[in-house]
């Protein structure tokens, strides 16, 4: 079976939204998108050119045209690619796709396939991989949203035939089917932009696998870890994955995580002293650990943390903490920079925290410290100082000095997480530094640290966290991979104290990290559903069954003294009731009421029956109504058929009819109106009589 | 076999690519295939790649698909009524219908129905739809569907199923309600109407005879029963009455008074053409001397295969041998031998579908007995040989006339 006419505007439109999504920044491609359509507008024009070819030409004209394109358009141009997939094949690709629909427009189709409707689909699908659409992955969505949308709309919208002439629907059907349409556009929307946003989960999670393993590219995730490696070639994934959360009111940016000291060809190392025990006594119950040098008495805020990873016990701390508070039996080790460290079996666990609002920490340093903070190779040495002469006010303050080098960091610097290759034998951060690479935040402060050492100022580089979001589901502030951070410390030998400079640019760094910008809606739900469960498990493993048994029970005393419980206990009965009513209310079901017929029903075919044995007419089988209707019928006119089954009618209505509340009213009606009826009818029976009464001597005569 | 059993067979019958090719040809509709298949490409496009873009087209068609697929799932027809009445017989070439009565007994209305006759006629496997779907048959209502059907070739066909399906919501997906069908049915090769006289010549006394003999007691009409008489043959006792009343009572058998018509039609034919004009011209004969003569046997032969039957009983009867004639070879000494069986008759008329040596033959032997003969030959050859009775019979000269003066008659007489 074919089809010898042109394809519906509706091809059309989904031909226009598919070429917007494929010419899309691209003038020549726009160019070719232009002439296609006015191929196929010029064929509405030209009715009777109809090509019939066979399946065997079909293929034959894709495949010369994708050799033609790709071996001949395409050759001399370099091939760029996208991810795995050539650029070219795939410009080649749907090049001949669009000659190929432009030809369906022109030729017969098939019933059986719709391959018209296939060819476009798959050009849109092409039209994915071009640089211009990854780049802009919202407008792809949107085009393929539109495309799919007037699939639906346009295949369901010549099916809404409610309000055909032939049809008298009732409402509770209009209403089924409306509700089944709308299930079908929910379902769409809700499966389609949830399965877009799995398989980019699935995506994140993967792709660094894929790309180093396709590519041979070294990507690594973004989060913590004890080091810190600078190279060429690489690129940081962001990860959603929640490293901690923290329960209190605003808590602090910048929690401390490791000291890197050691610097050697772009790897910082830290230095291990964490090992050490910080204190010697046993200790038991709660314990204060006081990190401050000068106690002042302000006030603190509580924090509990929840760490979801194991980070080898290292417990992350803000600068302004001033007590932690940890379980009775923990050992704890402490180094000089104020880093704390626990012995650890499991991977989540927790502690509190009290922090007050001093930011800097107090710097206990020796001589050997000095040394570890002034180390910088001494191959790049002199290019530093250089560097240093050209952006530093001479004789200035140090913690001046390090301001301007932050100043220079953040205006003429930018933030990216990809590092291209780099020349070899040159050190990476000497490189970053001279060429001003785009780069992250272990570059800036990498790059920082080492102008500062140069300049013989006493600095190091601090791994950590920096920003973290709101969870209103949980009510609770969660850290993520994605907000590990680097940054450093410069020795304050005045005050002796340890002042924090950040030389990454932070703006840079919010757009493209997306940190401490709140997260879509369903993240957040996910999210904190998830830390709710878990805190559940938490709480119900940490406690013995007697310890459960008596906090329901506590719970349920408390339960019962408050006054909300009562509340609530009405209001549910106040919507059971309501939904009591509505049920009676919509569920109408007529019920069959089998009363006894009426005197004047019994006095109607007393009647009849008289007429009929004066007449002698034989009786019915039945001694109902319409039976006498049946055997007399012959007998009567029009007019008294018609009233006569009326008159059945009402009466069966009050007999047999449904039995409820609107109905109730309606029957009084009709029996009023019964009552009427029978006077007629008995006028009715007495003129049939009478006219019997005249035939019979008629008869008798004959 | 409840369904699953079929569905079981039907798996270890056939190998999977079947399986599959029956699923996808049978429950999606064109656009359907498309999208399906557009929605696997970009499945397998996105799985060797790593661009998410991919992915964008391939999660939005779940999405529609998914959809289309749950709500067309909830709405499926389920609980279904199908009255199927069994349409009269039907003509090649004339158009007559399918009439079945849908009654949705569930508790929810369905929604744009479509209705689908699967049929092994003479001519191969047929699958009727109807073009338009019905937007609603409500909860606990009927409706009729209607599916003309033209046959194209004469001969048997067989109602192997009928469905109902829903195309709700997207028209992707059919969901299907079928019922397993064994109803049997004719399509009767159609008129070919002449405007030939026959005049039957009158029977003697010792041919009436002969043929009271030949033909005792089948070819004998029923007449009645009556008390039974000294002399009456057991044989005809009618024991029906016997146990009902207790009386004795015989069958009582008339003889007929009409002719004895015999039709031959030449199966020896290589045209097919000519071969079904004859078939035409043979069926309209037999059926307008079964209809109107009084009491007539008309013997149709068929190559060697010869037929009796009777006027107002066998009218149909006829009809199905010629609906299911094949060409066949034959010798004048079978066909004279056949021919024997019913004579004397009193007529005869020949139609072959060619003119040549066999033919020629059998007219020269059957014109020796001195009976009536008519003879039309269907295909165009050298008349210059043909005998003073043969006419050419054409379709093409005929047909104009006959439809609009004569065909429609004789379909009303069919019904």
């Amino acid at each position: 079976m074919s089809i010898q006419t042109r394809p519906s505007w509706v091809y059309g439109l989904l031909f226009s939204l598919t070429l917007i999504a494929w010419s899309f920044m691209s003038p020549i491609r726009l160019l070719i998108a232009v002439t296609a359509l006015s191929t196929i507008a010029a064929a509405y024009y030209f009715k009777e050119i109809i090509f019939k070819p066979g399946i065997g030409i079909w293929s034959g004209v894709a495949l010369v045209g994708l050799a033609f394109n790709y071996y001949v358009v395409y050759a001399n141009h370099p091939d760029p690619y996208l991810a795995i997939y050539s650029g070219h094949l795939f410009d080649a690709l749907s090049l001949s796709l669009i000659g190929l629909i432009v030809l369906q427009w022109l030729s017969w189709r098939t019933r059986d396939f719709d391959w018209l409707l296939f060819s476009i689909g798959m050009l849109l699908l092409l039209s994915a991989v071009s640089d211009k659409m990854v780049n802009s992955k919202a407008v792809f969505i949107w085009i393929c949203l539109s495309f799919l949308g007037t699939v639906l709309i346009l295949r369901l919208f010549p099916r809404f035939k409610t309000h055909h002439p032939h049809l008298h629907l009732k409402d509770r059907v209009l209403i089924s089917f409306y509700l089944r349409v709308s299930g079908v556009i929910f379902l769409f929307l809700t499966t389609g932009l949830l399965s877009i946003r799995f398989s980019e989960y699935v995506d994140n999670q993967f792709n660094d696998i894929l790309t180093q393993f396709l590519l041979n590219r070294q990507q690594q995730w973004s989060g913590f870890s004890g080091h810190t490696h600078l190279r060429g070639n690489a690129s940081i994934q962001l990860s959603n994955q929640i490293a901690f959360t923290i329960q209190g009111d605003n808590p602090p940016d910048y929690w401390r995580g490791n000291i890197l000291t050691h610097y050697k060809d772009g790897h910082w190392f830290p230095e291990e002293t964490l090992h050490q025990p910080y204190s010697n006594q046993i200790l038991d119950g709660q314990q204060l650990y006081n990190l401050k040098a000068n106690n002042q008495v302000e006030p603190l805020r509580l924090f509990q943390i929840d760490m979801k990873a194991h980070y080898n016990g290292i417990l992350f701390l803000p600068t302004e903490s001033q007590q932690i508070l940890l379980e009775p039996g923990t050992i704890a080790y402490r180094n000089r920079y104020g880093l704390m460290r626990r012995e650890l079996q499991q991977n989540s666990h927790q502690y509190s925290l009290k922090v007050g609002n001093q930011t800097k920490i107090p710097a206990l340093y020796d001589q050997q410290m000095l040394i570890e903070n002034l180390q910088v190779p001494v191959a790049i040495q002199g290019k530093l100082q250089k560097l240093n002469r050209e952006l530093i006010t001479p004789n200035a303050a140090p913690l001046v000095k390090a301001q301007e080098i932050q100043a220079w960091f953040h205006s003429k610097f930018l933030y990216s997480l990809s590092m291209p290759e780099l020349p070899l034998g040159q050190d990476p951060t000497l490189d970053f530094l001279l060429n001003q690479r785009p780069a992250w935040c272990s570059w800036f402060a990498s790059g920082m640290v080492l102008m500062l050492r140069a300049e013989g100022i006493p600095a190091h580089l601090v791994s950590g966290w920096r920003s973290m979001d709101w969870n209103p589901i949980s009510r609770r502030w969660l850290v993520r991979e994605k907000e590990a951070h680097d940054w450093v410390e410069v020795l304050d030998i005045q005050n002796q104290v340890w002042v924090r400079f950040d030389p990454t640019p932070p703006t840079q760094l919010a757009e493209i990290t997306g940190s401490g910008q709140a997260d879509p809606w369903w993240q957040q739900s996910l999210d904190g559903v998830s830390i709710l469960f878990s805190e559940l498990g938490n709480w119900f493993q940490n406690r013995s069954w007697q310890e459960i048994g008596l906090a329901l029970q506590v719970g349920a005393l408390r339960l019962l003294k408050s006054p909300l419980f009562y509340g609530l206990i009405i209001v549910c009965l106040g919507i059971n009731l309501l939904f009591k009513k509505r049920q009676t209310n919509t569920s109408e079901t007529p019920k069959l009421t089998y009363s006894d017929p009426p005197a004047f029903y019994q006095q109607a075919l007393k009647d009849l029956q008289d007429w009929a044995e004066l007449k002698d007419l034989p009786h019915p089988e039945a001694h109902l109504l319409e039976s006498w209707l049946r055997q007399i019928s012959p007998s009567l006119s029009a007019l008294e058929k018609a009233h006569f089954s009326q008159l059945i009618q009402r009466l069966y209505r009050i007999r047999f009819g449904p039995e409820t509340e609107s109905t109730r009213s309606a029957r009084q009606k009709d029996l009023e109106m019964l009552q009427k009826e029978h006077l007629k009818t008995q006028e009715w029976v007495s003129k049939l009589r009478y006219t019997k009464v005249e035939t019979t001597p008629k008869a008798g005569d004959a | 076999m409840n369904f699953w059993q079929r569905f079981w067979r039907f798996q270890r019958k056939n190998n999977g690519f079947a399986i599959l090719q029956r699923y996808y040809d049978r429950h999606l509709t064109a656009v359907g295939k498309a999208l399906l298949l557009l929605f696997t490409v970009s499945f397998s496009l996105g799985l060797v790649g790593t661009q998410v873009s991919l992915y964008i087209l391939f999660c939005l068609m779940f999405g529609l698909l998914f959809g289309t697929f749950v709500i067309g799932f909830i709405s499926r027809p389920h609980h279904l009524e199908l009255i199927f009445t069994p349409p009269p017989p039907k003509q090649v070439r004339s158009q007559g219908e399918f009439d079945v009565e849908v009654r949705n007994t569930g508790k929810r209305p369905l929604f744009h129905l479509l209705f689908e006759i699967q049929l092994q006629s003479p001519a191969g496997k047929e699958c009727l739809r109807t073009e338009s779907p019905l937007f609603c048959l409500e909860a606990s209502k009927s409706t009729h569907f209607k599916l003309p059907w033209t046959p194209g070739r004469r001969g048997a066909y067989q109602i192997l199923e009928i469905s109902l399906i829903s195309v709700f919501p997207l028209g992707l997906v059919h969901w299907r309600k079928s019922q397993k069908m064994s109803h049997q049915g004719w399509s009767y090769p159609d008129f070919l109407p002449t405007n030939l006289s026959f005049q039957p010549s009158a029977l003697d006394d010792n041919q009436q005879a002969y043929s009271r003999a030949s033909f005792r007691p089948d070819s004998l009409e029923f007449h009645g029963i009556r008390p039974w008489q000294p002399g009456d043959s057991p044989r005809y006792i009618h024991w029906p009455t016997l146990a009902r009343t207790g009386q004795v009572n015989v069958r009582e058998f008339q003889e007929p008074s009409g002719h004895r018509l015999a039709i031959f039609v030449d199966t020896h034919c290589l045209d097919s053409a000519s071969f079904e004009t004859a078939i035409s011209a043979a069926a309209w004969h037999s059926f307008q001397w079964l209809q109107q003569s009084q009491n007539a046997l008309v013997a149709l032969c068929c190559g060697t295969q010869l037929t009796p039957f009777r006027q107002g009983v066998h009218q149909q009867a006829a009809l199905e041998v010629l609906a299911t004639l094949e060409p066949a070879d034959w010798q004048v000494d079978q066909v004279l031998e056949a021919l024997n069986t019913v004579s004397p008759l009193s007529g005869i008329l020949l139609i072959f579908a060619e003119w040549g040596p066999l033919q020629q033959a059998l007219y020269l032997e059957i014109n020796q007995r001195g009976q009536p003969i008519n003879i039309l030959i269907t295909s165009q050859t050298d008349s210059s040989q043909w005998p003073a009775e043969a006419r050419l019979l054409n379709r093409a000269d005929l047909i104009p006339d006959s439809k609009t003066a004569e065909a429609k008659p004789h379909k009303k007489a069919l019904s």
